[in-house]
Order: structure tokens, then C-alpha cells, then sequence
């Protein structure tokens, strides 16, 4: 062959990969040619990059603007009438369903087309949830699918009405019912809130005010669907859809807490609007202000006093709308049935709840809570406290009676520990006041005897960790360490124990890397005294093992997870529970390292072990079936697989705690998850409304016991 | 319905895709925080990367969104108040710092409710969360970074080439259409379809070559 081939041949000798339907003499020719070896070598190269573009041009900007600018395109079922206007959402049109024949607004969504079917189903799904919102004062959506050009479309309910501040001002409405209408809109958010449903953007445009007064709140949730991620949405659509809404967007929103928004936030909203509806002004001029000048006075400057621009709100109103717009959500109505009672009672006159916040109910549960039990530590640990002293005077009995001492703080700390919670039923127990009432005199009483001040200091430490009160249990438990260091020696087990549940509290409260350091020191100790298969130096591994977890260092955490397993799996006469420990933890991290097969068998070993370990009623061995469940979710997308387990977890729960328990709605919201991955909208929806129900009731009870 | 989006850019959105805009610019750009246009040219860069990034390690696309939100925001402030520092490490490793920790903290408050629980030695339990590993966290950003920048720079070529050119290398190179099918679909002859794909990718290669370092 003489001279080089074109471009074109070397594209058709490339295509047709090496051998067919290209000539021998050609073959040859590229062969020994360089510089057709060099054309072919970076064309190759080029593969790389297509494979990429491959990837990108999927989601690259198709443009759909041409249907942005004329027509929805076809859609299935439906005659398109007219664009009736765009929202943020994407366009609108007015449009007639063919079956059931009814005007509807059809709406395409910004984000389509979907690159691939999962994110459409996805969508289809959150717009069933949505549909089965059915109030008078909700636009209900009808149906969802995909216009011709794979769109993502919805249609609802067509409102012929105004935005809700405009209708009362072009009606002249007065304050009371102006209030009435707005009590409507708080009842139609009430509904959807009880179902699960937060809307994320209300403002007045999107609350509009039929020709008979009849409230209808639109796009209820779509503001999380509304997904542009991919989408050739421009630069001015994109800053112009985030000012519509910043005037009555809250500060968690603003600064983009995603998981700080909840109802509260549309509390914050409607209280915005109120503001507007009572003042005919908002609260925040945002106008010029560049978007992050805007997340800035929403989030720090304190809105105007409505009774300074209208003295007649004085009083009750403006303390209602105050308290609907405060920065922190904590501080504001716990709830939107909260703020609408008190407008209902200010409407009645009588006077309204709306108060300063005061103290956290956490506290407040903790020390309204009983009983017999807290009483018996109490006269258990004054027990310890009056032995010990009585034990330094009778000093020929000292070692007897320390011996007992400290088998009776021994004894109180299972005791305490059998109050954590997850470990008595109902959790009915607290033991905050008596621990801080013992805090304060073990020091003056115990002086004289270090050996038992430390030890009860890390009994009291211990019972501030089952509290969750990790600081405390810190001071405690260093004090303890002190104590017993300089009465027994460093190198001591009891000084291994307190360092060890040390590092505990101290893991607990984030500080990684000193609770490494006391973790490894309990190690050192029992590995010297105990030699290195003993079982606690198994614990001592798998606990640091659990700080490489937590600090993402899942490959540092694999060997000392072998470790411990080796040890554990050496003796089969202890415990159980600790090897299914250290299991679960060692299938955690395969599965983070991805190794599905062996994280798989480890997780079911887990469980089996466990089982074995403390039998199949047992509130912790749910958390081993709803890890192994979850996972294989994950792993195998085998929901059918998951369900039962996580419904055996559920029955777990139910028995021991009873109905009502965060962790049975847990349970719940996990098994809603796999129906959902399952299709099954039915049963995911039922198990929703049952989780929140049960929500709703805890937050009520807590609320009582606060007043 | 909502009202009409605000007009309150003066450049045409499409300016905000073009390659020739380096993060440097942008960078001095955000120094004003009433410049708009760099503001929306930035979200407008760096928001889809973070949001398939977010996605990838397992977010829903709302939480994406809003974790996406976050970033940029923080990434903002944190910028306008001096603490971003050009000569100590790249625009891509501080953007990556942050949208690790905001998809960190978000997964794991979602995870919590999900669940998966590891043990401690004394059968207490913690949080443990289904993301990936660092190593992987990190990798899975590069990825998703080269991504972002070819997917601008074929915009970017896309503008200057022909629409038959652009569609030819998209239905040959990318679908896998062969070349004949190609040639009849868009009414022109297999060898401009070769031509085509050869066009776009030096085209594409040499835009990536002038971005890679400052995007």
C-alpha cells in the first residue's frame, strides 16, 4: 500500500475493530505506518473521553426549551388548551382530562427529562403520596406521567382564583375575617402536616382565593420534588424562583438546613403571611438585596413589631405572629393546629397560650418521671456512701467492709444500667436527681477513701452515660481514674475498666482522639496482665475498632475487627452477645468497603449469634435484624427479603416497649421504606400514617408532662 | 399559577456555561457580594456537579438539593470572609471538603432513622452510616468533577459547531449508532459523520486541555 489511508478509513479501520471488513494490505499498513500508528493510538485515547461523554450527554441540556416556549407538547389523556402561566415549578397549562372528562392545570416539571426510569419513578411515586391529599382547601392533583418529549408532567386541580393577600385586599375584608380565611389555610396545612406532608413554599401566590372564599393551597410538597438538577433551567428562572419565595422562606431554609426543615417551617411561612394579611406590608424588604444579603437579614434581623405599624395589633396578634415568625424554630409554634388554636381563641376572646418558651422538655421528662426503683438507688446509694464511712472507722474490718462497698457500687451500677431506657420496660425510670444528687457528696464524704470515691465516681459516671449526660460522665469518670490510679497503680484492671468506659463517654461526645488514647490504654493494661487473647482485650479491640468507624477509617478498623473476632470465636464458653458484636461491626465495614458477599454472611452471623446470645424477643436483637435487613436491602435491592425481618423487629418492639415508641416508629418508617422499594404505595403509606400517629401522640405526652 | 420569574440579569444565561470563564474569575468575582452575575455563573458551574455527587453517594435528590444549597452558601461565606486561601490547595479539594461534610452530616442523620447500628463491646450501639468511604467519597468527587467540566466544554462546543455535527457525534460517538445509520438519519454522508465525531472531540479535547487547571 502506498501512502497513508484518510481519515475516513482509519475511522471505518477503527470502527470495524481489527479484523472484519478491513483489507489485509491495510492491516498492514497501520502496523509498521507510525504516523497512522499515532493517528490510531490517539483515537483510541479518545475512547476514554467518549466514555464519558457518553455518561454527560445523557444529562447534558437537552434543550427542551422549545416546548418552554410554545407548547406542552402531547400528552396522553389530556386536550392542552392554553398556557396559563410559569411557574417555578416549570410551565402551566390549561388543559381538559379526556376520563374523567374535567378542566385540569397540567404542569411540567422543571427537571425532565429523566435520564434514566428509576428517577421517574421516583418522581411518580412522591406525586402519588402527594395525590392522596384530599381536602377542599388543597388543589388536589389527579394524575402524573410523561408528555411526548419525556417530560415529567402532573395534573391538578384547575383553581380560578386570586392569591390569598390580594383577594382580601381587592374584597376590603376585615380583620376577622381576614382571619377566618387565613384559620381555613391553617386547617388545610394541618391535614396535609398529619399525613406527612410539609408544603416547603408557601406565599400568598401559591394560596389562592376562589370567587366564594374558598381557600386552596397549591403545590403541597413540591418544592422537594422540584428537582432541576440536570436541566437546562437558566441562571434568571433559578434566581427568580428563589426570590418569589424568599420573602416567606424561613431562616432554615434560607441558610439550606435541609434536615431542619420541618412543619415548623411552614409555621414560620403562614406566620409571614399573616404578618402581610394583617399589615398589608411584609415584615422584610428583600428588594436589591443580593441573595446572600437576603439569607442574611431573614436569618438575623428581627422583624419589625406589627403593633408598631398598626397599634390596634397589639397585644395578642402581634404576640401570635411574633411567635409564628421567630428565627428559631424551637421557639416558635410547635406546631400549625397550635398557631391556628390561638387565633381561634383570640377570634373568641379568650386569652391565648402563646408564651416565652421555657425550659426543655427533655429535662423536664427526666425529672417528672417516678419511682420506687429511683427511690431504691437512692437508699442503695446512700447504703454505699454510710458503709464507707463506717468502714474507716472500724479500720479492723476495712478490708471486709470496703470489699462490700464495693460490691454494692458493683451492684448499682447493674442497677443503674438496667434503667437505660432500652434495657427496662417502658423506661418509665430516671435517675438524673439522684445522680446529681449523689455527685455533690461523694467527694465530702468519701474522702478519707479514695478506692470507693472512685469507684463510685465511675458508677456515677456510668449513670450519667446511660443518661446520654456524656460530660458529666466524663468529669466523673476522669475523677474516678484519678482516684483509682493513685490508689491502685497504674497498672490495675479496675484503672483498665474506668479508662476504658472513659473513652466511652469521650467517644460519645465526638472527641475521637482522646478516647483512642484511653481505649488503648485499658488495652495495654489487659493485654500485659491478661496476655492478648484475653476477652477483654477482645473488647478493648472491637471498641476501637468502632472509633476507626466513626472517623471513616474503615480500613484501619477491618484488622482489629478480625482480631477481636479471632478472640472472641477462641472462647466459646463467654458470652455470646460480644461476638455477634463484633460481627455485626466487622460485616458494617465490609459492606462499607464494599464486599457485599462476606458482609452479607457476617451480618447473618450476626444475627444468628445474637439469637442464640439473648433469644429472639430482645429489644437489641431487633437492632441486629433491622442492620441485616437494611443492608440487604441495600445490597441485594431484595425488599421482599427485608420486610419480614424488619416486621419481627416491629413485634419486638411492640412487646417490650409497648405502642408507643420512637423506636417502633422506627421500625415502621424502615418497613415503609422497603414497601416503597417494593411498589407497594398502599402499605408504605399505611405504615407512615402509623409512625406518625405515633409521633404525634409521644410529642403530645411529652408536651403534657412539660406543662 | 406563581408569577413570571424576575429578569434581573443583564448577560445572557448561556455566557454563564462558557468555558472561558475560569474559577479565578469567579473566585474575584464573588469578593462583591452584589455581583450577580458571578453569583448566578457560579451556581450555576458548581450545583449539578454537587447534586449527581450527592446523589451518587446515596441521597435522595431533594436531600441532594438541599445539601447542594448548603454547600455553595457555606462555600460562599466561608469565601467572602477570607478563610479560602488559593495559594494553600485547589478550588476543587475545598469544595470537596465541604460538600463531604454537609453530605456526612445529612447522611448521617438520615441514617440514624435507617438504623444500621454497630456495637460496642458492652452491647451498647452507635450510629453507623451507609455512605462510602473516604477513599471512595473522594474518588467518586473526581469523577464527578471531570464530568462537570466535559459536560461544559461540549456545551461549549456544541455553540460553535454545527447543530447536524453536534447531533452526528452524539448518535455515533455516544449512542452507538452506526455510522451509516447515522448518515441516513441526518440526511448527509458516513464519512462527514466521522468527520463529525473527529471535529467535536479535538474540538472538546483541546477546550479541556485550556480548563482543566482552572475550572
Amino acid at each position: 500500500m502506498v501512502g497513508c489511508p484518510g481519515d475516513e478509513e482509519l475511522e471505518r479501520f477503527l470502527a470495524a475493530s481489527d479484523d472484519a471488513g478491513s483489507s489485509p494490505d491495510l492491516h498492514q499498513h497501520v502496523a509498521t505506518c507510525p504516523n497512522c500508528k499515532s493517528w490510531l493510538a490517539e483515537a483510541r485515547a479518545d475512547e476514554a473521553i467518549i466514555d464519558r461523554c457518553r455518561h454527560v450527554i445523557a444529562i447534558l441540556d437537552h434543550p427542551p426549551h422549545a416546548a418552554d416556549d410554545g407548547a406542552v407538547g402531547e400528552v396522553t389523556g389530556f386536550r392542552i388548551i392554553r398556557p396559563i402561566g410559569a411557574g417555578g415549578m416549570g410551565r402551566v397549562f390549561e388543559a381538559e382530562q379526556l376520563e374523567p372528562r374535567r378542566p385540569v392545570a397540567i404542569k411540567r416539571v422543571r427537571e425532565g427529562p429523566f435520564a434514566d426510569g428509576s428517577r421517574l419513578k421516583l418522581f411518580q411515586r412522591e406525586i402519588e403520596a402527594l395525590a392522596r391529599l384530599k381536602h377542599a382547601s388543597i388543589a388536589a392533583i389527579y394524575a402524573s406521567g410523561t408528555t411526548a418529549d419525556l417530560s415529567p408532567f402532573f395534573a391538578m386541580e384547575l383553581v380560578n382564583g386570586v392569591p390569598l393577600t390580594e383577594f382580601a385586599k381587592t374584597r376590603a375584608l376585615r380583620r376577622p375575617a381576614r382571619l377566618e380565611l387565613f384559620l381555613r389555610v391553617c386547617d388545610a396545612v394541618t391535614y396535609a402536616h398529619q399525613r406527612g406532608v410539609i408544603h416547603r413554599d408557601l406565599k400568598p401566590t401559591n394560596i389562592l382565593v376562589e370567587s366564594d372564599g374558598t381557600p386552596k393551597v397549591l403545590d403541597f410538597g413540591l418544592a422537594r420534588i422540584e428537582d432541576p438538577e440536570f436541566s437546562a433551567q437558566t441562571l434568571d428562572t433559578d434566581v427568580g424562583r428563589i426570590r418569589g419565595t424568599l420573602a416567606f422562606m424561613s431562616p432554615e431554609q434560607a441558610r439550606g438546613i435541609a434536615d431542619q426543615i420541618d412543619t415548623r417551617t411552614d409555621v414560620y411561612s403562614l406566620g409571614i403571611i399573616l404578618f402581610e394579611l394583617l399589615t398589608d406590608r411584609l415584615p422584610f424588604d428583600l428588594k436589591g438585596l443580593t441573595l446572600p444579603e437576603a439569607v442574611r437579614v431573614i436569618c438575623d434581623q428581627p422583624p419589625p413589631r406589627p403593633g408598631e405599624l398598626d397599634r390596634t395589633l397589639r397585644g395578642d396578634l402581634e404576640t401570635i405572629i411574633l411567635k409564628a415568625v421567630e428565627k428559631d424554630a424551637s421557639r416558635r409554634y410547635d406546631s400549625v393546629a397550635a398557631l391556628r388554636d390561638d387565633i381561634a381563641l383570640y377570634l373568641t376572646h379568650r386569652p391565648v397560650l402563646a408564651r416565652p418558651p421555657t425550659i426543655g422538655y427533655q429535662l423536664r421528662k427526666l425529672v417528672a418521671r417516678h419511682t420506687l426503683a429511683a427511690a431504691l438507688a437512692a437508699a442503695l446509694i446512700l447504703l454505699i456512701v454510710a458503709s464507707a464511712v463506717f468502714a474507716s472507722v472500724q479500720a479492723a474490718h476495712l478490708r471486709r467492709e470496703r470489699n462490700k462497698a464495693l460490691a454494692i457500687a458493683k451492684y448499682t451500677q447493674q442497677m443503674l444500667e438496667w434503667f437505660e431506657p432500652s434495657k427496662a420496660k417502658r423506661g418509665e425510670v430516671t435517675l438524673r436527681e439522684v445522680l446529681d444528687q449523689a455527685s455533690g457528696r461523694v467527694d465530702s464524704e468519701l474522702g478519707q477513701q479514695p478506692e470507693v470515691a472512685g469507684s463510685l465516681h465511675a458508677t456515677l459516671g456510668n449513670g450519667y452515660v446511660t443518661l446520654g449526660a456524656y460530660e458529666l460522665a466524663e468529669t466523673h469518670l476522669r475523677r474516678a481514674l484519678e482516684l483509682q490510679r493513685a490508689a491502685l497503680g497504674d497498672e490495675n484492671l479496675t484503672v483498665a475498666d474506668t479508662s476504658h468506659d472513659l473513652a466511652r463517654s469521650l467517644k460519645n461526645q465526638g472527641k475521637y482522639a482522646d478516647a483512642g488514647a484511653y481505649y488503648n490504654a485499658a488495652k495495654v493494661i489487659r493485654e500485659n496482665l491478661l496476655g492478648p487473647r484475653d476477652l477483654t482485650v477482645g473488647a478493648s479491640l472491637n471498641d476501637i475498632a468502632t472509633l476507626r468507624i466513626l472517623e471513616m477509617r474503615f480500613a484501619d478498623a477491618e484488622p482489629l475487627l478480625r482480631q477481636a473476632l479471632d478472640i472472641h470465636r477462641a472462647h466459646p464458653e463467654a458470652d455470646p452477645a460480644d461476638l455477634a458484636a463484633a460481627l455485626t461491626n466487622l460485616g458494617l465495614v465490609m459492606f462499607r468497603r464494599g464486599k457485599y458477599t462476606e458482609a452479607d454472611a457476617l451480618l447473618r452471623e450476626a444475627l444468628d449469634t445474637r439469637i442464640r446470645a439473648r433469644g429472639n424477643a430482645d429489644p437489641e436483637t431487633a437492632i441486629f435484624l433491622s442492620n441485616w435487613a437494611t443492608l440487604t436491602l441495600h445490597m441485594r435491592n431484595d425488599p421482599r427479603a427485608a420486610e419480614p425481618l424488619l416486621r419481627q423487629a416491629l413485634a419486638i418492639r411492640r412487646k417490650f416497649y409497648g405502642d408507643d415508641h420512637p423506636s417502633v416508629a422506627d421500625s415502621l418508617e424502615n418497613i415503609a421504606d422497603t414497601l416503597k422499594a417494593s411498589g407497594d404505595s398502599a402499605a408504605e403509606q399505611q405504615c407512615r400514617d402509623e409512625a406518625l400517629a405515633i409521633r404525634s401522640r409521644l410529642r403530645d405526652t411529652s408536651q403534657r408532662n412539660s406543662q | 399559577m406563581s408569577k413570571s420569574p424576575e429578569k434581573a440579569l443583564p448577560g445572557s444565561p448561556d455566557d454563564s456555561a462558557q468555558v472561558s470563564v475560569t474559577s479565578s474569575f469567579l473566585l474575584d468575582g464573588l469578593k462583591d457580594p452584589s455581583n450577580r452575575v458571578i453569583w448566578g455563573q457560579y451556581v450555576n458551574r458548581y450545583r449539578p456537579l454537587i447534586v449527581t455527587y450527592a446523589q451518587r453517594l446515596g441521597l435522595t435528590a431533594a436531600d441532594a438539593e438541599d445539601a447542594t444549597q448548603q454547600v455553595l452558601a457555606e462555600f460562599c461565606r466561608a469565601y467572602q470572609a477570607g478563610k479560602y486561601d488559593r495559594e494553600r490547595g485547589r478550588l476543587r479539594e475545598w469544595l470537596f471538603g465541604i460538600a463531604r461534610n454537609q453530605i456526612l452530616n445529612l447522611r448521617r442523620r438520615r441514617a440514624t432513622r435507617a438504623e444500621v447500628q454497630m456495637a460496642d463491646s458492652n452491647g451498647g450501639t452507635g450510629f453507623f452510616d451507609r455512605a462510602a468511604d473516604d477513599e471512595s467519597m473522594s474518588a467518586v468527587w473526581d469523577d464527578e468533577w471531570q464530568n462537570a467540566i466535559l459536560r461544559d466544554c461540549l456545551v461549549a462546543v456544541r455553540r460553535e459547531v454545527e447543530p447536524r455535527t453536534f447531533e452526528a457525534f452524539e448518535l455515533f460517538a455516544c449512542q452507538g449508532l452506526s455510522a451509516s445509520q447515522v448518515a441516513e438519519r441526518l440526511q448527509m454522508t458516513e464519512n462527514a459523520v466521522f468527520g463529525a465525531k473527529r471535529r467535536v472531540l479535538r474540538r472538546a479535547r483541546e477546550l479541556l486541555a485550556n480548563v482543566q487547571n482552572d475550572w
